[in-house]
C-alpha cells in the first residue's frame, strides 16, 4: 500500500465531504459567483464520482480533466468573497510522485463581472536540474491548454511562469496542506486535526515549517502603574535583558497563558 | 392501427369508470386506446394467476408462462394504490400489484395512481425509483392531456414521459434486450467509461449490490440487485426477466442518471446553459419552449448537429433526447464552451412543473434532493397542486 497516495486520497475525499455543504444553501454573494461559473466548472456533487477519479493503489495516476469535473473548496468570505475551484492531476507511479493542483479563485469585480486568479501547486517537475524542479506554486492564466474555453478571466498581462514560489512541502500531502493553509490561514490546522485521519496528518504537519513554529512564552510586565503583555520566542534570560532595557527603572514580570494573552485587546498584544 | 388495451385496477368500480370517462374525453384517445375497468371478480382472478405464476417459477423457471392472464395483453395498466375496499385482496396495495404485474405478466406500461397524493408535484425530483410502477401520478392528473400527447398547457411535470411514446419505447427495449440480457448494462447503453465514473453512489447501488457496476449485466440486475426481482426466492420466466430489465433500467436512467442533468442533460436544461444552440431568437420564450418536447433532436429548435457527438445513443431508453454533459462541456462547436465569459445568461428559467420557460422573476426556486450541482431548479407553482416537501422551497 502506498501510504502517501492513500493519505492524499483520503484528504481530498474528506475535503470534498466537509466543504460541499457550503454549497447547499450558499449566501447571495457566493451564489452570484456560482451562477457565472457553474456551467463551465461542473462541481463534483457525489463522493463516489470523486473517488473514481482519484488515484488508487491499483491505478496510481489520474486527472480530473478526464471527467471535466472540479472540486469546489469552501468559499472564502474574509476580504473579497472567493470560490476556490480545484483540478488535480496525480501520478504516483514515479519514485517521487508528481502532483499538479490547479487552483482557480473566482470572484466578482465591482461591476459584478466574473474575474479569477489562477495558481498551480506542483511537486518538482524533474529530478533536480530544471528551473522548476522543486515544490512550488506559480500563477497561471489557463487551466487546461488542450481544452476549449479554459482561459481564466484574468488580465492577459498577468504573469504565468514566475514567480514560482517555493512551497513548504516534501510530498503531495504537504503540497495540498500548503494550498489549504494559503487559502484559509493557520486556523485551518484545527479543521485538519478534526479529520478522521488526523493522527496521520500530524506527522506531515510536523514536517512543515509554517505549521510548526517553536512555542512562544507569554508574560505580563508591570512597570510603574502600567502593564504590558508580551508574546516572545526569546529564552528567559534574553527576555529579562529585553525588559531590563525597555521597562526602566524597575519592572516585575509574571508568566501568563496563551489564552490570557489572546483574550486581550489586539492593541495590547505586544510581541518581542 | 390495432387498438391498445388499457386496464384500470381500482378498488371502487365507480372510480375506475370515472377515470375511463375522463380519459375517453381526451382528443384522439379513443382512436388509440380501449380502456376498461377491471371488475372485482376479474381482479381476484388476475391476482390469483400472478401469485400462481410466482409460486410456479420458484420451483422451476419457465421460458414463458403458459396459462393466460388478463394483464398479458394490456398495453397499459393503471393501478390505484389504495385497494382497501377490495377485501378479497387482503393487504394488497397498488404497489404490490405493480410488482406482480411487472414480474409475472407481459403487461406494458404501469401507471401507479395516488401512492403519493391525488395531485402531487415531487420537489425532490427523485421520482420514486423504488416503485415498480413506471410512473407514479395522482388520480387528478390521469386525464392531463400533456401526459398523453403534445402540445400541452399548464401543469405538466417535465419528468413525466409521453405515455404512448413510452409504451412504444418499452416494447422496443424488450425486443432489443431479448438478445442482450447477458451484456453489461452500461456498455450496452453506450455510456462511456469516463461518464460511468461520474455516476452517483445512489445510482450504482440501484443496479448492483457489488462494487463493479460496469460489470453488471441486465440479468444480474434482475436477479441480484434487489430492484428487479425482490427477495431471495423470487424467480420468473425468461420473457418476464427481459421485461423487468426493460422497465426498471429505463426508470433508473430517467430517475438517477438524467434527473441530475450533470451526466446527461436534456434540451431545455441545455438551452439555459448554452443559449447559442437555440435556432430561434434568444429573447423569445417560444424559442426556448420548443426545446421542451419529446420529439427527435432535429425537431427541438436547436443546432443539434453541433452536438451530435455527445448524443445519448439509445433513444428507446430515455423519454426524450439527451446528451452527455462531460462530452458537451469540451465541444469547441459550442460558443459558450469556447468563450464562457461572454455568455449572457437568459432571464428565463425552465419550470419543471409546466415544462415551459418563464421569466425568472415569476418562478419559484427550489432545491431538488439529488446529488447534482444542478439541483437548484424552478417551478411556476400551479394552484391546487400539492408541491411537496415544501421545505425544498426554503433551501
Amino acid at each position: 500500500m502506498h501510504k502517501e497516495l492513500n493519505l492524499f486520497r483520503q484528504l481530498v475525499v474528506i475535503l470534498f465531504e466537509r466543504h460541499r455543504k457550503a454549497y447547499d444553501d450558499p449566501p447571495a454573494n457566493v451564489r452570484a459567483i456560482l451562477e457565472q461559473i457553474s456551467n463551465k466548472y461542473t462541481r463534483f456533487a457525489d463522493s463516489a464520482a470523486l473517488e473514481n477519479v482519484l488515484p488508487t493503489d491499483d491505478h496510481r495516476s489520474s486527472d480530473f480533466k478526464e471527467v471535466m469535473q472540479f472540486l469546489y473548496l469552501r468559499p472564502i468570505q474574509s476580504g473579497t468573497p472567493t470560490i476556490p475551484v480545484v483540478s488535480l492531476k496525480a501520478d504516483f507511479t514515479r519514485s517521487l510522485p508528481q502532483v499538479r493542483i490547479r487552483l482557480a479563485l473566482f470572484l466578482l469585480n465591482d461591476k459584478g463581472e466574473i474575474r479569477s486568479q489562477g495558481y498551480r501547486y506542483e511537486t518538482p517537475e524533474g529530478p533536480g536540474y530544471g528551473r522548476h524542479d522543486y515544490y512550488h506554486v506559480q500563477p497561471i492564466r489557463v487551466l487546461y491548454r488542450d481544452r476549449p474555453g479554459f482561459q481564466l478571466p484574468t488580465p492577459a498581462w498577468f504573469l504565468d511562469s514566475h514567480p514560482a514560489w517555493p512551497v513548504d512541502a516534501q510530498g503531495p500531502v504537504c503540497l495540498l496542506l500548503s494550498l489549504l493553509i494559503s487559502l484559509y490561514g493557520l486556523d485551518f490546522r484545527n479543521e485538519l486535526l478534526a479529520y478522521p485521519m488526523a493522527s496521520m496528518l500530524k506527522g506531515h504537519i510536523g514536517r512543515t515549517h509554517c505549521l510548526t513554529l517553536p512555542p512562544a512564552s507569554f508574560w505580563k510586565v508591570e512597570c510603574g502603574r502600567e502593564e504590558f503583555h508580551y508574546a516572545t520566542h526569546h529564552d528567559r534570560q534574553a527576555f529579562e535583558n529585553f525588559c531590563a532595557s525597555t521597562h526602566l527603572p524597575r519592572h516585575r514580570k509574571t508568566s501568563i497563558t496563551a489564552a490570557e494573552y489572546v483574550a486581550l485587546p489586539e492593541r495590547s498584544q505586544l510581541i518581542c | 392501427m390495432k387498438m391498445q388495451k388499457i386496464l384500470v385496477l381500482d378498488d371502487e368500480n365507480t372510480l375506475g369508470s370515472h377515470h375511463i370517462g375522463q380519459l375517453n374525453k381526451l382528443p384522439g384517445f379513443q382512436k388509440k386506446f380501449a380502456a376498461k375497468a377491471v371488475t372485482p371478480q376479474d381482479f381476484k382472478t388476475i391476482l390469483d394467476t400472478l401469485e400462481n405464476r410466482r409460486a410456479q417459477a420458484r420451483k422451476a423457471e419457465p421460458t414463458a408462462f403458459k396459462d393466460s392472464c388478463l394483464l398479458d395483453d394490456a398495453a397499459i395498466l393503471i393501478v390505484d394504490y389504495d385497494l382497501l375496499s377490495l377485501k378479497s385482496t387482503g393487504v394488497m396495495t397498488g404497489e404490490n400489484v405493480a410488482y406482480l404485474a411487472r414480474c409475472f405478466s407481459r403487461c406494458g406500461f404501469i401507471l401507479g395512481i395516488n401512492q403519493f397524493g391525488v395531485n402531487p408535484f415531487d420537489l425532490t425530483l427523485k421520482g420514486h425509483p423504488e416503485s415498480f410502477a413506471d410512473l407514479n401520478i395522482g388520480s387528478e392528473q390521469l386525464d392531463n392531456p400533456g401526459l398523453w400527447a403534445e402540445p400541452w398547457k399548464g401543469f405538466r411535470p417535465w419528468a413525466w414521459p409521453l405515455i404512448p411514446q413510452a409504451l412504444d419505447s418499452f416494447e422496443r427495449r424488450v425486443v432489443e434486450l431479448r438478445k442482450c440480457m447477458d451484456q453489461h448494462i452500461l456498455a450496452c447503453l453506450g455510456i462511456p467509461d469516463v461518464v460511468a465514473k461520474l455516476l452517483p453512489r445512489s445510482a450504482t447501488e440501484f443496479i448492483t449490490k457489488g462494487s463493479t457496476p460496469a460489470e453488471t449485466t441486465f440479468q444480474d440486475f434482475v436477479l441480484h440487485s434487489g430492484n428487479g426481482l425482490l427477495g431471495r426466492l423470487d424467480r420468473t420466466s425468461e420473457e418476464c426477466n427481459v421485461r423487468i430489465a426493460a422497465a426498471r433500467i429505463a426508470k433508473w436512467l430517467e430517475r438517477f442518471v438524467l434527473t441530475g442533468q450533470d451526466i446527461l442533460v436534456d434540451a431545455p436544461h441545455l438551452a439555459v446553459r448554452y443559449p447559442s444552440l437555440l435556432k430561434g431568437s434568444k429573447s423569445n420564450t417560444s424559442s426556448f419552449d420548443r426545446t421542451a418536447s419529446f420529439d427527435k433532436p432535429a425537431e427541438l429548435g436547436i443546432h443539434h448537429e453541433k452536438i451530435s457527438s455527445a448524443l445519448f445513443p439509445k433513444p428507446n431508453w430515455l423519454s426524450r433526447p439527451a446528451w452527455f454533459w462531460p462530452t458537451l462541456s469540451s465541444l469547441s462547436t459550442i460558443d459558450e464552451v469556447r468563450d464562457p465569459w461572454k455568455t449572457k445568461q437568459p432571464e428565463l428559467a425552465f419550470c419543471e412543473d409546466i415544462s415551459r420557460f418563464k421569466p425568472k422573476a415569476k418562478c419559484h426556486e427550489f432545491v431538488a434532493d439529488i446529488p447534482s450541482p444542478f439541483a437548484r431548479r424552478h417551478v411556476a407553482k400551479v394552484s391546487n397542486v400539492d408541491y411537496r416537501p415544501e421545505v425544498r422551497f426554503s433551501l
